[in-house]
C-alpha cells in the first residue's frame, strides 16, 4: 500500500488582532483579506489543490484512505469525488455514502439535491444503524427463526428509545422490591436508559450482551459491596433481551445484532447490498463504531471504488461507542493511504493558540501535535467586576455578538458554545439576541417534551376527558391548561375560573357562575371556556379514542380554532405534533401488550410521562437551519456538524462539564470498548487521563473549526450560582502564562 | 415566497400546489406542523393506510427474492391483506422474476428549472416485448407499476389528470438512462400501469409518447416556475372546499373544524401513504444516559 503525506502551501493569510468593545476576554485572530476558505464557499468557487485533485480524479476503481486534521479539505474531496462519480456516469443509486451521524452528511445532500447534479438515481446516505434497520425490515422473514424469535412468522415491532425504555421499566420496576440496585442513587429513568445503553454498546462494540456485567465488574475499583449493581444490570439486560425475543420486539441493539450476526452472512441480503452499491464514500469514519469496521473490512474489497475519510484527533462520539483506533484499521483494506497535513481553516495565530492550549492540557503530547507554535496571539484578559454573575456574562456575550455583526460579520458565522445548553441558558440568550434584532437558533438533540407547556396542557385535557383513568388534574394543572388553551386568558382570571368551575374533576358551565364573576372573567373568555367544556363533555359521552387520536382531534376541532390558544401559536402546534408522534409510536410499540393486560394506553402514557420514563428526552429531528443566524449549541453538537465558524463564544469556561463525564454508575464508555484491557480496574488516574484526553480532543477540535476569533464568556459564578474552576480555565491560564 | 434550499419537487408536492396553493405554502415553505386529524374515524383510516404500506412492503420483499410462502405467513389472519396478496400473486407476468428484470422502489430525480424533480417508483419492470404500436423488436418496454390500495377504483379521466401520471413517465425518460444501458429511454417505450389491489382485473394503463413528454416538460417546468415566483403574500385557498375536509390545516384557514369521513372520501386523498416507523438513532448526539 502506498502511503503519501501531502504538505500543501497554506493560503496566504494576513492577520490582525481584532479589537472588540471592552469587557470579557478575547482570543482573536482575524483574516482581513477575505481569504478563500473552502468550507464557506460554494463548491465551484475555490481552487482545489493538486493533492485534492489527485484523489478526486483517481481511477474509478481506486480504494483510498484519506486522513488529516479538521479543516484540511478532506470533506471537500469527498464531495468532489461524489460529483466526479456522478459526472462519470455512475448511477447515483450505486453509490453508498456512509456517515456515523446524518448531520455530518449535509455537504453531500447539498450536492445530491442541487439542480446542478446530473439526472439519475439517488445515492443512499446511511449510517450503519440505518443499514441495519433497512435490511431487517426487508429480510426479516429469512432470519427471524434462526435468530431465536418466538413468533418468527409475525412481523417485528421496532422500538424507539422511548418504547425501549418503557419496556425496560416494565421489566425492572418489580425487581426493586427484591433489592436490585440497592445502594445507588439515580433517577429511575436514567437507570433504565443506562441498561438500554449497555445493550447498545455490547452490540456496537461487538461482544455478547451477557458479558456486560462481567466487564463492568472487572473494572470496578471502588467499594466491593457496590459491585453487585453490575450483576443487577446484567440481570436486567438479560431479561430485556429475552422479553424482546419472546415478543418480536427490536430495540436498536437487536436491530444491529440481527444485521451483523444473521443478515450480513445471509447470501440474499449480502448479495442485495453488494449488487446495489458499487461505490463507497465514508466520511468521519473516526466517529463510527467497531461493528462498522467488522462489516466494512469484508465489504470494502467488494466495492469497485472506495474513499474512506478519517479525521485525525477527533472521536467525539466515544460515549456512543465511537472507536477511532479500530476504524482507522480500515486503511489496511485500501490500496492507497493519503494524509493531508495542513489546514485551510486555521490561521497562524489560532494554530498557535491551539498549540498553547494543547500543550497546557496534555504537555506530554507536544511532540505529536501538528498545531504549530510561533505566531504570538494576543489575549486581553480583563474580567470585569460586572461579569461576576452569569446574567452579566450573557449580557456581555450579547453585546459582543451585536458588535461583531455591526462590524460586518454575518450572524451565521457566529456560534455560542457551552458544555450543556440548558433551557434557561437557551431562553436567556435567545431573548437577549432577539431584543437586539439578531436571529438565533439553538439545537439540543434531546430535549424534554414533558416540560413544554403545550404538552402539559394537552395531557391535562386528556386526563379531564378520560375520568375513568382516575388521573384527575390538580387545580394548578387545570389553571395552567386553561391559560394555554384559551387565547388572552391571564393567570388571575384562570385561577378564578378554576376555583369556581372545577369540582371533583368536572367543569361547571359558565352560565352557572354568578353574574359578577362572569363579568370579572369576561363573557368573551367565558364563551371560549364554555366551548372547551362542551367539547370535553361531548367527548366523554362518546366512545374513547386512542390518546394520539384524541389529541389530534381536540387540537383540530378546538384548540387550533380562532379564540383558542394554539390558533396562532405555531411553536405550541409543533410541540403538539411531536407529542402526538411520541404517543403514536408508543401505541405502535406497546399497544398490543397493554390491550392484552386491559390497561388503557392513554393512562399508561400519562403515568410514564410523570415518572420520566417517556417524553423526558424527546429526540427531535434535525430541523432545517435558518439561512443566517447565530447558532447556540453544546460544544459536541457543534463539532458533529463538522463546519467551521468565523467566531466562537465559549461560555462557562470554568465549568467541569467541558471535560468531566456525565455520572453514569451503570455504564462506562471506556470499559465497554474494544480498547479496554479486561484484566484492569478503572482507577481515578484513568478517569483523570480520560478527562484530559477528552478536553484536549474537544478544544483542539473547536480551535480547528474557528477562522477568526474565540471569545470566552467568564463569570465568577456559574449558572447555578456556584464558583467553579475546571480544567479548561486552568489550561487557559497556563496557555496565557506561556506567552 | 422562498422555497427551502435545495428543495426537491415531487408529484405529491406539485399535486398539493395544484389542489391548494395555500396548502403547499403551509406544508413546504412554512413547514407548519399542524397535527389535526385529516380523516375520521382516525383509527379506521390509520389501519387502512397501514395495510397499504404493508402491501407495498410485501411486494418490495417479493421482488427482492424472498419466498412467497414466507411472505404469506407474515400476514396470516389479516383477511384484507391476504386478499390483496392473493390478487397480486395471481397476476400473470410477475411469477418469473428472472425474466422480468424488475427494479422495485427506485428513486429517480432530474433538474427542472432551478430545482430538482424526484419520484419514487413502486416498480419499474423491463420486458422484452415492445408495446403494440411499435414495430416488432424495437427495444424493450419499460413499465412503471404503481400499486393502489384505494377502496374505490378511480375513473381513468381522474387518473389521467393526476400529477403522478405526468411526473412518473416524464422522469423515467429524463433520468432513467441507467436502466437502459446509459441511453435515454424513448417515451414510446414507456407505459404506466396503476394496479388496484381490490380490482385486480381493472388496471389503468397509460402509454406515453414524445408529444406527451414535451407537453409534460412545459407544464411541469411552468408549474415550478410559477411556484418559485409566488410573492410573500398568502397563497390562494382552493376553491373546492370539499378538499378542506381532508386537510389538517383547515382550522388555520378558517375552513371548518371537522375531519372528513373516510367513507365519503373520494379518490384524491386515498393515494397517499405516509406511515413509516422512523427510529432516529442516527440523529442522536448527546443523550444523557
Amino acid at each position: 500500500m502506498a502511503v503519501l503525506c501531502v504538505f500543501e502551501p497554506l493560503w496566504s493569510i494576513f492577520f490582525i488582532c481584532a479589537k472588540f468593545p471592552s469587557g470579557g476576554t478575547n482570543l482573536t485572530c482575524q483574516s482581513q483579506n477575505g481569504t478563500p476558505v473552502q468550507e464557506t464557499m460554494s463548491l465551484t468557487e475555490f481552487k482545489l489543490t493538486a493533492s485534492q485533485l489527485d484523489i478526486i480524479e483517481a481511477p474509478l476503481d481506486a480504494r483510498i484512505f484519506l486522513d488529516g486534521p479538521a479543516g484540511s479539505g478532506k470533506t471537500t474531496v469527498g464531495v468532489e469525488r461524489l460529483k466526479r462519480l456522478l459526472e462519470a456516469g455512475i448511477p447515483g443509486d450505486e453509490i453508498l455514502l456512509l456517515v456515523p451521524q446524518r448531520t455530518l452528511a449535509a455537504p453531500y445532500y447539498d450536492v445530491l439535491q442541487s439542480p446542478q447534479a446530473a439526472p439519475g438515481g439517488s445515492a443512499s446516505i446511511l449510517t450503519i444503524g440505518g443499514i441495519a434497520k433497512r435490511m431487517v425490515e426487508l429480510f426479516w422473514p429469512l432470519v427471524s427463526e434462526q435468530a431465536g424469535f418466538a413468533q418468527p412468522n409475525r412481523p417485528p415491532t421496532f422500538l424507539t428509545l422511548e418504547t425501549a425504555q418503557y419496556y425496560m421499566a416494565h421489566l425492572v420496576r418489580p425487581l426493586f422490591s427484591q433489592g436490585l440496585f440497592e445502594g445507588i442513587t439515580i433517577e429511575r429513568n436514567r437507570l433504565y436508559s443506562q441498561i438500554v445503553d449497555n445493550l447498545n454498546k455490547a452490540t456496537l462494540v461487538g461482544f455478547a450482551h451477557t458479558e456486560i456485567g462481567m466487564r463492568l465488574k472487572s473494572a470496578w475499583a471502588g467499594d466491593p459491596g457496590q459491585a453487585h449493581i453490575y450483576e443487577d444490570a446484567q440481570t436486567c439486560a438479560n431479561l430485556f433481551r429475552e422479553y424482546c425475543l419472546e415478543h418480536n420486539l427490536l430495540d436498536f441493539s437487536l436491530q444491529v445484532e440481527l444485521f451483523t450476526q444473521h443478515l450480513w452472512p445471509e447470501a440474499l441480503c449480502r448479495e442485495y447490498l453488494m449488487n446495489q452499491y458499487r461505490h463507497l464514500i465514508i466520511d468521519n469514519l473516526e466517529e463510527d463504531v467497531p461493528v462498522t469496521f467488522d462489516v466494512l473490512k469484508e465489504w470494502v474489497p467488494a466495492f469497485e471504488s472506495a474513499l474512506l475519510i478519517f479525521d485525525l484527533g477527533a472521536g467525539y462520539r466515544r460515549f456512543l461507542g465511537a472507536d477511532p483506533q479500530t476504524t482507522s484499521r480500515l486503511s489496511e483494506y485500501c490500496d492507497t493511504r493519503v494524509s493531508f497535513l495542513n489546514s485551510f481553516t486555521l490561521s497562524e495565530k489560532l494554530s498557535s493558540l491551539g498549540h498553547a492550549l494543547s500543550v497546557a492540557i496534555l504537555p506530554e503530547q507536544e511532540a505529536a501535535s501538528d498545531l504549530l507554535p510561533g505566531a504570538q496571539f494576543s489575549i486581553p484578559y480583563s474580567p470585569l467586576p460586572e461579569t461576576r454573575y452569569y446574567p452579566q456574562m450573557l449580557n456581555w456575550v450579547s453585546d459582543q455578538i451585536e458588535a461583531l455583526i455591526e462590524q460586518g460579520t454575518p450572524p451565521g458565522e457566529i456560534v455560542v458554545l457551552a458544555p450543556y445548553l440548558s433551557d434557561s441558558l437557551r431562553f436567556s440568550l435567545v431573548e437577549r439576541l432577539d431584543g437586539r434584532g439578531i436571529p438565533a437558533y439553538s439545537h439540543r438533540p434531546s430535549r424534554s417534551l414533558r416540560d413544554e407547556p403545550a404538552t402539559q396542557t394537552l395531557l391535562t385535557l386528556a386526563a379531564l376527558a378520560h375520568p375513568e383513568w382516575g388521573l384527575l388534574p390538580s387545580a394548578f394543572e387545570l389553571t395552567y391548561a386553561l391559560i394555554q388553551s384559551i387565547e388572552s386568558l391571564d393567570l388571575v382570571r384562570a385561577r378564578l375560573l378554576t376555583e369556581i368551575v372545577y369540582r371533583k374533576g368536572k367543569l361547571l358551565p359558565f352560565e352557572q357562575i354568578r353574574p359578577e364573576m362572569q363579568e370579572r372573567i369576561t363573557y368573551k373568555l367565558g364563551l371560549a371556556y364554555d366551548g372547551l367544556r362542551a367539547w370535553l363533555e361531548a367527548y366523554i359521552q362518546g366512545p374513547s379514542e386512542e390518546l394520539d387520536h384524541f389529541l389530534s382531534h381536540i387540537f383540530g376541532e378546538l384548540l387550533s380554532q380562532a379564540g383558542y390558544g394554539f390558533h396562532s401559536d405555531y411553536d405550541a402546534a409543533e410541540v403538539a405534533a411531536n407529542l402526538i408522534e411520541s404517543v403514536r409510536k408508543f401505541r405502535w410499540g406497546v399497544g398490543e401488550r397493554l390491550e392484552i393486560e386491559g390497561t388503557p394506553l392513554g393512562k399508561e402514557y400519562l403515568e410514564m410521562v410523570k415518572d420520566g420514563v417517556i417524553a423526558a428526552q424527546y429526540l427531535s429531528p434535525w430541523q432545517t437551519e435558518p439561512e443566517d443566524a447565530v447558532f447556540l449549541a453544546p460544544a459536541t453538537t457543534f463539532l458533529m456538524r463538522n463546519r467551521s465558524a468565523a467566531y466562537q463564544f465559549w461560555l462557562d469556561i470554568g465549568s467541569r462539564g467541558w471535560h468531566e463525564r456525565i455520572r453514569q454508575p451503570l455504564t462506562h464508555p471506556y470499559v465497554l470498548s474494544r480498547q479496554w484491557d479486561l484484566a484492569r480496574p478503572w482507577s481515578d488516574l484513568d478517569e483523570l487521563e480520560a478527562s484530559r484526553q477528552s478536553l484536549h480532543t474537544l478544544i483542539t477540535g473547536l480551535v480547528r473549526r474557528c477562522r477568526e476569533g474565540i471569545l470566552l464568556g467568564i463569570s465568577e459564578l456559574g449558572e447555578q450560582g456556584y464558583e467553579h474552576k475546571g480544567q479548561l480555565i486552568k489550561a487557559l491560564d497556563r496557555a496565557l502564562r506561556s506567552v | 415566497m422562498t422555497l427551502p434550499k435545495n428543495f426537491q419537487f415531487s408529484q405529491s408536492s406539485l399535486q398539493d400546489y395544484v389542489d391548494c396553493p395555500r396548502r403547499f405554502q403551509l406544508r413546504y415553505i412554512q413547514r407548519r406542523a399542524w397535527p389535526a386529524l385529516d380523516t375520521a374515524p382516525a383509527l379506521e383510516s390509520e389501519l387502512f393506510m397501514q395495510r397499504g404500506a404493508q402491501f407495498h412492503h410485501l411486494v418490495h420483499q417479493y421482488f427482492l427474492g424472498i419466498p412467497t410462502e414466507k411472505l404469506a405467513r407474515q400476514i396470516e389472519g389479516d383477511e384484507m391483506l391476504e386478499g390483496w396478496w392473493q390478487n397480486f400473486t395471481d397476476l400473470q407476468g410477475f411469477q418469473n422474476l428472472e425474466d422480468l428484470r424488475a427494479r422495485p422502489e427506485i428513486s429517480l430525480s432530474a433538474p427542472l428549472g432551478e430545482f430538482r424533480l424526484m419520484a419514487k417508483y413502486d416498480v419499474v419492470a423491463l420486458t422484452p416485448s415492445s408495446p403494440a404500436h411499435l414495430p416488432e423488436g424495437k427495444g424493450e418496454n419499460f413499465t412503471i407499476y404503481d400499486w393502489k390500495t384505494s377502496r374505490k377504483r378511480p375513473k381513468r379521466e381522474w387518473l389521467e389528470k393526476k400529477l403522478q401520471t405526468r411526473v412518473y413517465p416524464y422522469l423515467l425518460t429524463r433520468a432513467g438512462a441507467q436502466l437502459n444501458g446509459g441511453q435515454p429511454i424513448p417515451p414510446e417505450q414507456i407505459e404506466m400501469i396503476y394496479w388496484f389491489t381490490d380490482f385486480p382485473d381493472q388496471p389503468a394503463r397509460f402509454s406515453y409518447s414524445e408529444e406527451q413528454f414535451t407537453t409534460a416538460e412545459a407544464y411541469l417546468g411552468g408549474l415550478i416556475a410559477e411556484i418559485n415566483n409566488l410573492g410573500d403574500d398568502l397563497a390562494p385557498l382552493t376553491k373546492d372546499e370539499f378538499r378542506c375536509n381532508y386537510c389538517p390545516y383547515r382550522s388555520l384557514c378558517s375552513r371548518g373544524n371537522k375531519a372528513g369521513l373516510l367513507d365519503e372520501m373520494d379518490e384524491f386523498n386515498e393515494s397517499e401513504i405516509g406511515f413509516e416507523l422512523e427510529l432516529d438513532f442516527e440523529g442522536i448526539t448527546e443523550v444523557e444516559y
